[in-house]
């Protein structure tokens, strides 16, 4: 058998990228066409299975950057698998929040240096005037999805400790959340396909959501995932994300309650977004990355630009 | 309101026993904790361990706390 042919820099980014959009879309899979529409087990079996191919099926031929990627998108597929096989049931709220914000803080803490990211980094204050208005942003969207039919934070009937030991939790779970999206899946993403990357990210984010809420929550999820990725692109630091996920959650589980329900507003329930609609948003997605992708191969492939 | 463990999943776990809960989703973690394992082992006897034995050692390693808990979970509901 002969030696494989060296691969070419345009043929290795359409590679990269093909790799990307096919470990993306079928995490998109999983999360919009099984978990969203109430298939767990299946969902929890398939996640599983993706974590396996990601992890040693992708050929060591291909860039670091995209066995970066790869392995990053191992680590999200793995998240429904730790949420889902936790004992949680008669636990409390908060401290099966707190195990999985541990476990999956543990996870990014040790991923984070082996996929090529600076931990350190992820806390930078660089750039106030990016990450101040960012994390301002996560605030006003928290009200925004509380208005969108956001479940409240405590347990009905807690005490003012209870609270603010659930807040606490909920606190550290977005945290945990957004290092996991922000700085391992988006900075990965984007060594392989610059814009597709952040759109990937997006889109893996927003489908989370897909299911879990009505569909106005799930478009408040999608813009602050949108607001929190250009944050973290422009300013080349996680710390104003990080900021404005905390104010999200707290403005939505608590903030809003506490604030905008004792003024009386009526909270309007849209029914769950379920079946076709997710299905529509994933081919959208697949449509625009596609398009994205190959316009940006094309365009570097033209200028001879090397792969990231 | 987490995306880790969305208001999806806390309904399927809450609304279902321990021991429906441990013999399917905790059978997921624990087996593929073991296929995790068993990579391991391979990528160690070829002698290239390097990010990607690193990388599977890192995620086998939270699905092997979780898969612990799910058998003391069910051990505890054994001996009830």
């Amino acid at each position: 058998m002969s030696a494989a042919a060296p691969v070419t820099k345009p043929a290795a980014l359409r590679q990269s990228t093909s790799l990307l959009l096919l470990g993306a879309g079928a995490l998109l899979l999983v999360q919009v066409g099984l978990f969203a529409t109430g298939f767990l087990l299946l969902g929890d079996l398939a996640s599983a299975a993706l974590v396996v191919v990601l992890l040693t099926a992708v050929p060591r031929s291909v860039s670091a950057a995209s066995l970066g990627a790869t392995r990053a998108l191992a680590v999200v597929a793995a998240l429904p698998v730790i949420a889902l096989g936790l004992p949680l049931r008669d636990g409390s709220v908060a401290g099966g929040d707190l195990v999985l914000a541990g476990l999956t803080g543990g996870l990014w803490f040790a991923a984070a240096p082996v996929i090529g990211l600076n931990r350190p980094r992820a806390f930078s204050p660089r750039r106030p005037l990016t990450q101040l208005p960012v994390a301002l942003a996560g605030v006003g969207l928290g009200f925004l999805a509380y208005l969108a039919g956001a479940p409240r934070g405590w347990a009905p009937g807690a005490s003012t400790l209870q609270m603010v030991l659930d807040g606490a939790a909920l606190a550290c779970v977005a945290v945990a959340e957004e290092l996991i999206f922000r700085w391992l899946l988006q900075p990965s993403f984007q060594r392989v396909a610059r814009r597709a990357g952040l759109l990937a990210t997006i889109a893996v984010t927003s489908a989370v959501y897909v299911g879990s809420g009505p569909p106005s929550l799930v478009v408040v999820m999608a813009i602050a995932a949108v607001i929190f990725g250009f944050g973290v692109d422009r300013s080349g630091s996680a710390l104003g994300a990080l900021g404005g996920r905390i104010g999200l959650v707290l403005a939505a589980g608590f903030g809003g309650p506490l604030l905008i329900g004792a003024v009386g507003i009526v909270v309007v329930h849209f029914p769950r977004w379920r079946g076709w609609e997710g299905t529509v948003a994933l081919v959208i997605w697949l449509l625009l990355a596609t398009v994205i992708t190959v316009r940006g191969a094309k365009g570097r492939a033209s200028r001879g630009g090397a792969v990231r | 309101m987490s995306g880790l463990f969305p208001e999806l999943f806390q309904h399927a776990v809450h609304s279902r026993s321990i021991a429906y809960a441990s013999a399917t989703f905790g059978v997921v973690t624990v087996v593929l904790c073991l296929v995790l394992l068993v990579g391991i082992d391979i990528v160690g006897i070829r002698g290239r361990f390097g990010e990607r034995g690193r990388m599977i050692v890192i995620i086998a390693t939270p699905l092997a706390i979780v898969g612990a808990l799910a058998i003391a979970a069910r051990i505890a509901l054994l001996l009830q």
